[in-house]
């Protein structure tokens, strides 16, 4: 039997109420038992005594009897002789009750016959008394003395003897009764001294059982306590039973769950550190690498204008912006790492958006894929940059069809879920709320928890033509969105990958397209540029002259402002740099703003400087330009600008 | 031995024993009578002298005072001895009137088997509670409060009482239910109580036998047997307040009262003052008219005889058996008693008297 089954305060209050009712039991039974004994012993005892007081009773009456007689004869006096005879007949009543207390308390044949014996002589010894003392009162005393000398004696004399007789016998009786009850005393003594060793057993045993029952879930508690004090989280525990023991190590097994838990969380926290490390890395890289593409840019495109007839030069120019561009590109997918992009928010539907790309995914597909689509969250809105998410999808898809070079069943899907407190405790960075979940998953090789560890690293690739920042593109994308990324992966079995985004309300947007268009040249406005970099406000001064601008310029925000509190009733537009020493380009543009409200500005920046949020310079009539910009863009931004269109953007 | 004499040998020897055995049947020489045992050793006494002058056998046996009237109504007996008043039935009507003829005057003495043969004395509450079982002990404080300085063990008392129908049982409850009203609620007064302790004995013989027996016991007997058997009896407290002891002066004064004023003769918690408190007359039961159960008048005329000499002759020698004699009233009255005896209608004791002139 299993004793962990019962509570251990159960387990003891009934061994110990076992063990007090047994030793209660084998006292009451000892005291019962040794009264029982006693008091037959004191009966016997108490039956011989009276019975031989009885008997000496006998005697005795029969002696003064005899005396009596004896007295009647000698005195031969009419009173004495009457005194005497009142003397016998005493005797001879106690003589009869004493024979009637004998016949009710013998209680063996023997001694039965003897008194039956007694009983006859006695009465023999009376009629001959009668005889003797019928004579003395008829004052024959001669004769009654003659009659006495012969009979009255004798038979006296044989009911003494019957009685001494009667008195050995109830003595040896006695005895033999008293050794038969000693030894029953000693059988009952021996019996209980047996009862009380097994009870001791008995007790010993339980006691051992119940310890051990006891001790054994503390002893396991204590070595599973030490291994996780180790750090052993995979130390087995068996917490079957139903005691409090059992509820201990239940305890401890959940607190072992937990701290598994916990450590995955906090190896993730830490993942999720080291690409937030790396993308700042990246993103102070890129913010050099821009400015000096956009000096590059901007003299590559000056030189072209400087020279309209040179078609080799402008070809080789052409070449060096492609390489740019190219560049540009690189430098844009390290800064959507690290979260530093600037992003255009519109509300969409995700499905709406999946549909949208399907075509064009079906055509990066193989044959042997048979690609699926689950749309279900019909009425969830998020709010995203439609071109940021396609990237994701994109990438998405094509890891998938990657994993699967031998075909397979890749399904997307979208749904709607709602995050509770509980999924956000393991998944740093989810918080509460309804999200969208685009979910993209193979049936492709998978991956190990090692590999996928590693996965959002930048430049960690499984394939040897990888650049490895697709994945890390996403995660980077998906964070700044207010979004996580969810990866389950077996080997051999494929991978998904959930994509979690918060939904919003409010309509949806119809797509944009970025406008496209040639240079557009100004009119003599003049603007005022605030740049750090000496080369690029050099080349973007040099380009704006150009295009027909009359051109300030600035080393910084702090000799902005200046410049621009000289000139400011002049100045139509200024073009700050949003990353600056001293004066950030935004505190620059807040005291602009204070001499003279809702100047024109624009804010080049290489990335997203303020994280995520709105910011409020976006509203306030000032645009944004992103480094590094061509020519034809930048021109066409200032052009947006002074000519009043302003469409939404976000920092 | 010739043939003829050998069978007249047999003859005479096959004859003999019914011979004998119808010898004192026919003689009208025996008289029997049982009864109390009170007065038994006074009855044997004067009956073995009565003998001497009269052909008359005469035949008494204690069985106590209920168990001998009983005798007398089964007509077993010629005479009951009781030392309560026969009372005349309803029921048996046809036997005739019972004539209650007073014999002699005793006492009852409080006999007792103490380690020391103290002479203790008694008061009637004490008695009470020892008999009613509340005194358990010798040394008992009440006891101690009138026996001083006497010093008494710390013994249990045992109680021995009769359990016959007993004509001393009578005096002896009619005295405590007289003085104890505790007595009196709980137990009463009557020849056979239920006793709520104690040991029974059969006779005044047995009570004295038993108290002798037991160390530590107390009882009740006729003073002639707690003499006799050397027994230590105490004095006990009378109405006027003295501790008296049973003696034949103590017996004689409590039964010199006018017994006209007691309804039934009783002689308990005299008022006299050196009267023993616990005295009583013992009376012989006969029927008035003789002549029943085939009753040879023969019979009558002997029983008489033989009571007469009873209240007259034998009174003297009453003291010697420390009994003490009627007294002047009440001989007057078994005189007046006997002289209603009748056979056939016939005076029996005049017709005597008559035929002895």
């Amino acid at each position: 039997m299993n004793l962990r089954r019962f509570r251990i305060a159960a387990r003891l209050s009934t061994g110990l109420g076992l063990t007090v009712a047994f030793m209660i039991a084998l006292i009451v039974l000892g005291i019962v038992s040794m009264m029982r004994i006693n008091e037959r012993l004191e009966e016997l005892a108490s039956k011989t005594t009276v019975k031989i007081w009885y008997a000496t009773m006998i005697q005795d009456s029969v002696h003064v009897i005899d005396n009596a007689i004896l007295n009647m004869i000698v005195a031969r006096k009419e009173p004495t002789t009457m005194m005497e005879y009142v003397r016998v007949m005493t005797a001879r009543k106690t003589c009869e009750s004493a024979m009637e207390a004998l016949a009710k308390l013998e209680d063996t044949p023997y001694g039965r016959e003897m008194l039956g014996r007694m009983q006859q002589s006695l009465e023999e010894g009376e009629k001959e008394n009668s005889k003797v003392i019928e004579l003395a009162r008829a004052a024959r005393y001669r004769q009654a003395a003659g009659i006495f000398l012969e009979t009255s004696r004798t038979t006296g004399a044989v009911v003494r003897q019957v009685c001494s007789e009667l008195v050995g016998y109830e003595k040896e009786e006695a005895n033999a009764s008293y050794l038969a009850a000693t030894r029953t005393y000693r059988f009952t003594s021996f019996m209980f001294v047996l009862m009380g060793l097994t009870v001791l057993g008995t007790a010993s045993a339980a006691a051992v059982l119940l310890t051990r029952s006891i001790t054994a879930p503390l002893k396991q508690a204590v070595h599973v306590a030490n291994r996780l004090g180790s750090g052993d989280l995979s130390v087995e525990i068996d917490a079957s039973g139903r005691d409090e023991t059992a509820w201990l190590l239940t305890a401890m097994k959940e607190m072992a769950d937990k701290l598994k838990k916990l450590g995955e969380v906090e190896h993730q926290l830490v993942q999720s550190q080291k690409l937030e490390t790396v993308g700042r890395l990246a993103g102070g890289i890129a913010h050099d690498f821009n400015n000096m593409l956009g000096v590059i840019l901007g003299n590559t495109q000056l030189m072209k204008m400087q020279n309209p007839g040179a078609q080799k030069v402008a070809e080789r120019c052409t070449v060096i912006e492609s390489a740019v561009m190219r560049a540009s590109d690189f430098i844009r997918q390290l800064l959507a790492f690290s979260r530093r992009q600037i992003l255009e928010f519109r509300p969409v539907r995700i499905d709406e958006m999946v549909r949208e790309f399907e075509k064009m995914m079906r055509r990066m597909l193989h044959e042997n894929i048979d690609m699926r689509i689950v749309a279900h969250s019909d009425l969830a809105l998020v709010k995203v940059d439609t071109a940021q998410i396609s990237q994701v999808i994109l990438n998405l898809v094509v890891n998938a069809r990657e994993a699967m070079p031998d075909g397979g069943i890749l399904t997307i899907e979208t749904d709607v879920v709602v995050i509770d407190s509980g999924f956000c405790y393991f998944h740093p960075g989810a918080k509460t709320g309804t999200y969208v979940v685009l979910s993209v998953s193979d049936t492709g090789i998978g991956m190990s928890p090692e590999v996928v560890e590693k996965i959002f690293e930048p430049f960690f690739t499984t394939k040897e033509t990888g650049t490895g920042l697709g994945l890390s593109v996403v995660y980077g994308i998906i964070r700044q969105h207010g979004g996580f990324i969810d990866v389950a992966s077996e080997p051999d079995r494929g991978t998904r990958f959930s994509v979690y985004l918060p939904s919003t309300t409010g309509e949806a947007a119809q797509g944009t397209s970025r406008m496209e268009g040639g240079l557009m040249t100004g009119s003599g406005e003049t603007v005022l540029i605030v740049e750090d970099d000496e080369d690029l406000r050099q080349t973007v001064s040099d380009l704006l002259a150009l295009l027909g601008y009359r051109v300030l310029t600035a080393c910084d925000g702090e000799e902005g402002v200046r410049v621009f509190r000289g000139h400011s009733s002049e100045i139509d537009l200024v073009l700050l740099d949003a990353v600056m020493p001293k004066k950030s380009g935004f505190e620059a543009y807040r005291e602009m703003d204070m001499i003279r409200p809702a100047v024109p500005s624009l804010f080049v920046t290489g990335y997203n400087a303020v994280h995520g949020g709105n910011s409020e310079e976006g509203a306030n009539g000032a645009g944004v330009i992103q480094k590094p910009y061509s020519v034809e863009v930048l021109s066409r931004r200032i052009r947006e600008i002074l000519d009043g269109k302003q469409p939404e953007t976000v920092l | 031995m010739t043939p003829g004499r050998l069978l007249f040998l047999i003859l005479l020897i096959s004859i003999l024993p019914a011979g004998m055995n119808a010898l004192p049947a026919s003689a009208a020489s025996e008289l029997r009578g049982a009864g109390a045992t009170f007065p038994q050793p006074f009855y044997e006494m004067l009956f073995t002298m009565y003998r001497r002058g009269h052909a008359v056998k005469v035949r008494y046996e204690g069985v106590g005072s209920g168990e001998g009237l009983r005798l007398l109504a089964t007509k077993t007996v010629d005479f009951a001895g009781t030392d309560k008043m026969a009372r005349q039935e309803a029921t048996d009507a046809n036997s005739g009137a019972i004539l209650n003829i007073p014999t002699c005057v005793g006492a009852v003495a409080v006999v007792y088997n103490v380690p020391g043969n103290p002479r203790l004395r008694f008061t009637p509450d004490i008695i009470a509670d020892i008999f009613l079982g509340r005194i358990k002990r010798w040394s008992d404080p009440r006891i101690a409060a009138v026996n001083r300085p006497a010093s008494l063990p710390d013994i249990p008392i045992a109680v021995v009482y009769r359990v016959d129908a007993s004509g001393t049982t009578f005096i002896f409850s009619d005295y405590l239910a007289k003085t104890s009203r505790e007595w009196n609620d709980s137990i009463g007064r009557g020849t056979s109580l239920k006793w709520p302790a104690g040991q029974g004995a059969r006779g005044n013989p047995g009570v004295a036998g038993l108290v002798g027996q037991i160390p530590g016991s107390i009882g009740y007997a006729e003073l002639v047997y707690a003499i006799g058997n050397k027994m230590t009896f105490g004095a006990l407290r009378n109405r006027s307040g003295q501790f008296v002891m049973p003696t034949v002066k103590s017996v004689t004064a409590a039964a010199s009262i006018d017994l006209a004023s007691s309804a039934d003769y009783s002689l308990t918690d005299t008022p006299v003052p050196d009267g023993y408190p616990i005295s009583g007359f013992t009376w012989i039961a006969i029927y008035r008219e003789q002549n029943y159960g085939g009753r040879p008048r023969e019979k009558a005329e002997e029983l008489v005889s033989l009571l007469s000499f009873i209240v007259r002759d034998g009174q003297k020698h009453a003291p010697s058996l420390h009994y003490a004699p009627l007294p002047k009233n009440a001989r007057r009255s078994a005189d007046t008693l006997l002289g209603k005896v009748t056979h056939g209608g016939v005076p029996v004791y005049r017709h005597r008297e008559a035929a002895g002139k």
